[in-house]
């Protein structure tokens, strides 16, 4: 339906038919000749009209009212389309605008713009007129559409039925092009966190000193403390507690390097368990247990044993950290989490 | 060639005589074989629970047992109170009891027109305390205060109780329902919560055909309550090195803060540690495991024995742990796996 001072081309060329007829019955060629040229004016100028128009005359509140706005003009002319904002007037919104849209036929250009109004009130209201500016070679000329007449209906209630509660208000599911600002900038921050805690990682860790024991060969780091414990002369000089305290830890420590048995947290009878038959010479796991033994004496039961017990305590733990060191071919590289 | 001498050859410091205190405690411990010899009689299996009935009275300690009924509780603390020629009491927790019925209370004498001394069960040598948990807390907190204190006072007298005395309280596990569990600061007075089980399989045909057989258990006493009390003090006299007092009191610090001794997978498991009494507990029932195994000092192995029966009341495990499904036992073990032994 249209409501419009649309000239159409069709019935334009059926007035021009019977134009043509009165002209040639009247035989006047002076009046030919007028009407001829009076029929031409629109054609050699260059015609622009605007329409506004909608499918529907009746709607009801806060449905969107679709609105084509369709301009037709030469196509050497530029047509500018009006600057919709958010609302038209205190009643009605522009809900959302298509692009113009343009086809050429022949010498014309046709533009159409689809634009979503929603009118927030009832009754008869007039849609308003849209203006549009025409630039004819430097000329500027502006035309507008008719207003539309549409019927807003407000929302029918059956009074004969229960009070609804209240809608709650509609969920627009988010769309991925929302979500991707925030994804990027989680990603960025999480990354720079990483970055971050890597660094501090890093940094704690070349500045923390790597034990020793971690880098050498047990059995060689071991011999070495055992010579350092030699060194010290401790039982020489009356502290025998301390001297065994030493020889048992680093006996321990070597098991738990050599074996991976958490030899420092277990008793003398739960390492001696721990130890398997398949790990070492029954004689040499005899050997440490004596020492073991001795050592659980002097360091709680304050006994103190002689120069010859001493020595041969030394003697027995190098003699079992060499008998059991690992061989070239056996090895495996350690980390200090081993 | 190995040559070492044996330990008692070996020289011992002066300042504290190992040696002289190893044979104190071969000669003061030799009324350890005769009673369970003559416990034995009785009850069949049940080692575990005996001992650490012996640990608990040589320590001057009371323990909450927990298990099953059937078990030889009962049996266990009155063969021990026979043996040692003691009094025995029992008393059955019910949730009518009142703090009179354990205590006693003061009665009236018509005749004489005045107020009279009726002395409660709790004025006996060994009382089993038989589902402690049905009874509610004012009874409970009667108890548990003449335990602490070792006395009990009626009207306007305070009487000591005579001692050895040994408090054990059983819990049953099984039924939750309608009982008063006793709030931590209160278990916290029990030296050791032993955890006992079934018999093995032979111990219970031995046990079944006794029973059957009717054969009367006939315990007699075999000691006095004066060897009891003369091994007491012999129990506070075996030797503790600094290294394992150092190391009871890493394990019991372990508890508190887990994070500190490396175990950090505690952390979060953990609602609160031992208290100082479990230090207390722990090194006292170390000795006291030292003398049972006849030693005159005590190493980690002793610590290591009794840390589960200290612990396990002691410890608070978080509402994570009980989700993840862990205990208190597995919390001991791992501190006792992480902490350095000296």
């Amino acid at each position: 339906m249209s409501f419009t001072v649309k000239l159409r081309f069709e019935k334009r060329w059926q007035h021009v038919y019977c134009y043509l007829r009165l002209i040639f019955k009247f035989s006047n060629f002076q009046i030919a000749t007028f009407l001829i040229c009076f029929l031409l004016i629109p054609f050699t100028s260059g015609a622009q009209t605007a329409t506004a128009s909608t499918k529907e005359k009746e709607y009801q509140i806060g449905d969107w009212i679709p609105v084509d706005l369709f301009v037709s003009a030469a196509s050497n002319n530029q047509v500018a389309f009006p600057n919709l904002k958010d609302s038209i007037s205190p009643i009605i919104e522009v809900a959302n605008y298509n692009p113009v849209d343009t086809v050429k036929k022949g010498g014309q250009n046709e533009y159409h713009q689809l634009v979503n109004l929603i009118v927030f009130d009832t009754g008869q209201i007039m849609l308003p007129r849209f203006q549009f500016l025409v630039n004819s070679n430097g000329k500027l000329d502006t035309i507008v559409s008719e207003s539309i007449l549409v019927h807003v209906a407000g929302v029918k209630i059956d009074t004969t039925k229960d009070i609804k509660p209240i809608k709650e208000p509609l969920k627009i599911p988010l769309t991925f092009k929302e979500i991707l600002p925030f994804l990027i900038g989680t990603i960025i921050l999480a990354l720079i966190a990483a970055l971050i805690a890597w660094y501090i990682i890093e940094r704690k860790r070349k500045n923390q000193p790597v034990d020793e024991k971690y880098l050498l060969p047990p059995h060689v780091w071991a011999l070495k403390e055992l010579d350092k414990l030699q060194r010290d002369k401790l039982w020489q000089t009356g502290a025998v507690k301390n001297y065994y305290s030493r020889l048992t830890d680093i006996a321990r420590t070597y098991i738990e390097l050599r074996y991976h048995i958490s030899a420092m947290e277990r008793t003398t009878d739960e390492l001696m368990s721990a130890m398997h038959k398949g790990m070492m010479k029954q004689s040499l796991k005899k050997d440490l247990n004596e020492v073991l033994v001795m050592s659980d004496f002097v360091k709680f039961a304050k006994a103190q044993p002689d120069f010859i017990e001493n020595e041969n305590s030394m003697r027995i733990i190098k003699e079992f950290i060499d008998k059991t060191k690992q061989l070239e071919e056996e090895k495996k590289p350690l980390t200090q989490k081993d | 060639m190995v040559l070492f001498l044996q330990p008692n050859k070996l020289n011992f410091m002066e300042s504290i005589d190992i040696k002289a205190l190893n044979e104190k405690i071969q000669q003061d411990s030799a009324f350890l074989e005769i009673l369970n010899l003559e416990i034995g009689k009785s009850i069949v299996g049940q080692k575990y629970m005996l001992e650490r009935l012996m640990i608990a009275l040589l320590s001057q300690g009371h323990i909450l047992l927990e298990g099953v009924p059937g078990l030889a509780k009962t049996l266990a603390i009155k063969s021990l109170s026979e043996a040692i020629d003691t009094k025995f009491s029992r008393i059955q927790f019910t949730p009518d009891l009142l703090p009179a019925d354990i205590l006693g209370t003061m009665v009236y004498n018509q005749s004489k027109g005045n107020f009279e001394v009726k002395k409660g069960p709790i004025f006996s040598n060994f009382i089993l305390s038989d589902e402690i948990n049905r009874a509610p807390a004012k009874v409970q907190s009667a108890l548990l205060q003449a335990m602490q204190e070792r006395n009990v006072t009626l009207g306007d007298t305070t009487y000591k109780l005579e001692e050895p005395f040994l408090v054990m309280a059983t819990q049953n596990p099984i039924e939750q329902e309608g009982t008063y569990n006793l709030p931590e600061a209160q278990v916290d007075r029990f030296m050791l919560k032993v955890k006992i089980s079934y018999p093995e399989f032979e111990e219970e045909r031995q046990i079944m055909r006794q029973n059957v057989a009717g054969a009367p258990s006939g315990i007699k006493p075999v000691i006095s309550a004066a060897t009891i009390l003369k091994a007491r003090d012999t129990v506070r006299e075996v030797y503790m090195d600094e290294k394992i007092e150092k190391y009871i009191l890493d394990i019991i610090f372990a508890t508190r803060e887990p994070v500190k001794y490396k175990i950090d997978n505690l952390k979060h498991l953990i609602s609160y540690g031992g208290s100082p009494r479990a230090s207390i507990s722990m090194a006292m029932a170390s000795k006291a495991y030292a003398f049972i195994k006849r030693r005159g000092y005590v190493i980690p192995e002793d610590v290591r024995a009794v840390a589960h029966d200290v612990l396990r009341h002691r410890i608070g495990i978080t509402y994570e742990a009980e989700a993840e499904n862990i205990n208190q036992e597995e919390i001991i073990h791992t501190i006792l796996n992480r902490v350095e032994v000296p």
